[in-house]
């Protein structure tokens, strides 16, 4: 599993149901390395405020078994780690309110970080783009 | 006549017993249900709660794409009241908060701890965030805060409402209520509620505890003390992460049975041994 997330300053992904923030340069980021993307409908219809220029798969029974990056905004993904390959973080670089966090620690030996580049957002001063790939424990 | 009389006291004695049960909060919708301290929890390490499931309590009429905002007056103790506005691009700051310490907010003292972030416990505590509506010396919107309540409670959710404007150049309709209790000069917290317009994107209602982890304060004058169990306590440094934690920060208990545990008998020995302070 390929996996895209977007995380605030303490891992938080949803408060009340909702995301903590949105940029359009993240979108830009993915559809610039993707060609194809899986999502759920409440993340479908934050990419449809764009022109479309990849494939989007909508299915809300994530993650799902495929080589296709995932864009990952409302589930727990720890029981699915061992079979994650790689996960992409944008990082907010911001503190959030959040009931909902990633619940993936990549301060183990298993996970590396092999990517990191800074990003100016449209409404974030700096967003952090991370690359974490599972190496063999 | 003397019917009427006692009629008028009847209602003067109902009306000052609302004031007790139902904290006051505010003067702009006499119609806005108040929040009452009784329904909300004791601070429990968290720096705030939900209330009302989330739902803001805004009426249909009040939601438009029209940019606005409203202080109340400051009522007979001179203490703030609700401030509310809707919250658009064209209300958001374009320049550098300007000095605000000419502001002196009822139970105002400048008092520092060795325990507290930036050592400085109160914070002249701006009800609508200054990135929201870029108001500086304005004493409507000024109350005396913690550090706490300030950074970890009422930040993360002005930074959400904020990001969200700017993105979007939707409108968010946003209240903050500072909630008393009976004639106290410092607020026991704040109620922060906000919905926005043009879509379903930011939603919540919460309250925010006026409280200081290892403080005690007397919300009566805003006079403070270090708690009993804050006193003459050890530092607790992590060999590991080389971060140290005082009294009252929240990792500080969770520390005690720890394998990288190593006590300081002070900050400064603390820092002298290469440590930093924890951020929380």
């Amino acid at each position: 599993m390929k996996l895209i997330v977007c995380l605030d300053d303490k891992k938080g992904m949803m408060f009340n149901h909702r995301r903590l923030s949105q940029d359009e340069e993240i979108r830009k980021d993915i559809y610039k390395h993707h060609h194809s993307l899986i999502m759920n409908e409440y993340s479908y219809q934050m990419f449809l405020k764009d022109q479309l220029c990849i494939d989007i798969i909508v299915s809300e029974d994530l993650p799902l078994e495929s080589d296709i990056y995932q864009f990952i905004e409302d589930k727990q993904l720890k029981p699915y780690e061992h079979k994650i390959d790689t996960l992409i973080v944008y990082y907010w670089n911001r503190r959030y309110p959040s009931d909902f966090q990633l619940d993936i620690d990549f301060n183990t030996e298993q996970w590396n970080l092999i990517f990191e580049k800074d990003i100016i957002g449209k409404s974030h001063d700096k967003i952090t783009k991370k690359i974490y790939q599972r190496g063999k424990v | 006549m003397k019917i009427l009389k006692l009629f008028i006291v009847f209602l003067i004695s109902i009306s000052l017993t609302s004031c007790v049960e139902i904290e006051l909060s505010g003067n702009i919708d006499d119609d806005k249900k108040v929040v009452s301290l009784k329904e909300i929890p004791e601070y429990d390490d968290e720096p705030y709660v939900v209330i009302n499931n989330n739902k803001p309590d805004f009426d249909d009429e009040e939601k438009s794409t029209k940019s606005f905002e409203e202080y109340s007056e400051l009522d007979d103790l001179g203490r703030c009241q609700e401030a509310v506005a809707n919250i658009g691009q064209d209300l958001m700051p374009s320049k550098k908060r300007e000095s605000i310490g000419m502001v002196k907010p009822t139970g105002w003292h400048t008092v520092k701890y060795d325990n507290v972030d930036g050592r400085y416990l109160y914070n002249r505590c701006h009800l609508i965030g200054y990135q929201l509506t870029g108001e500086n010396a304005n004493e409507k919107n000024l109350i005396t805060g913690t550090r706490y309540m300030n950074v970890e409670g009422m930040l993360p959710f002005e930074n959400m409402v904020a990001d969200y404007i700017k993105e979007t150049n939707h409108h968010v309709l946003y209240r903050v209520t500072p909630i008393f209790e009976g004639d106290n000069l410092v607020a026991d917290g704040v109620t922060m509620e906000a919905q926005s317009i043009e879509d379903d994107e930011i939603e919540f209602h919460v309250f925010v505890y006026n409280v200081q982890p290892g403080i005690e304060i007397d919300y009566t004058d805003g006079n403070s003390y270090l708690k009993e169990d804050t006193l003459q306590k050890e530092i607790r440094g992590n060999s590991r992460s080389k971060v140290y934690h005082c009294p009252g920060q929240k990792a500080y208990d969770d520390m005690a049975d720890s394998k990288y545990l190593v006590i300081f008998k002070s900050e400064q020995e603390a820092i002298d041994a290469g440590y930093r302070k924890a951020k929380q």
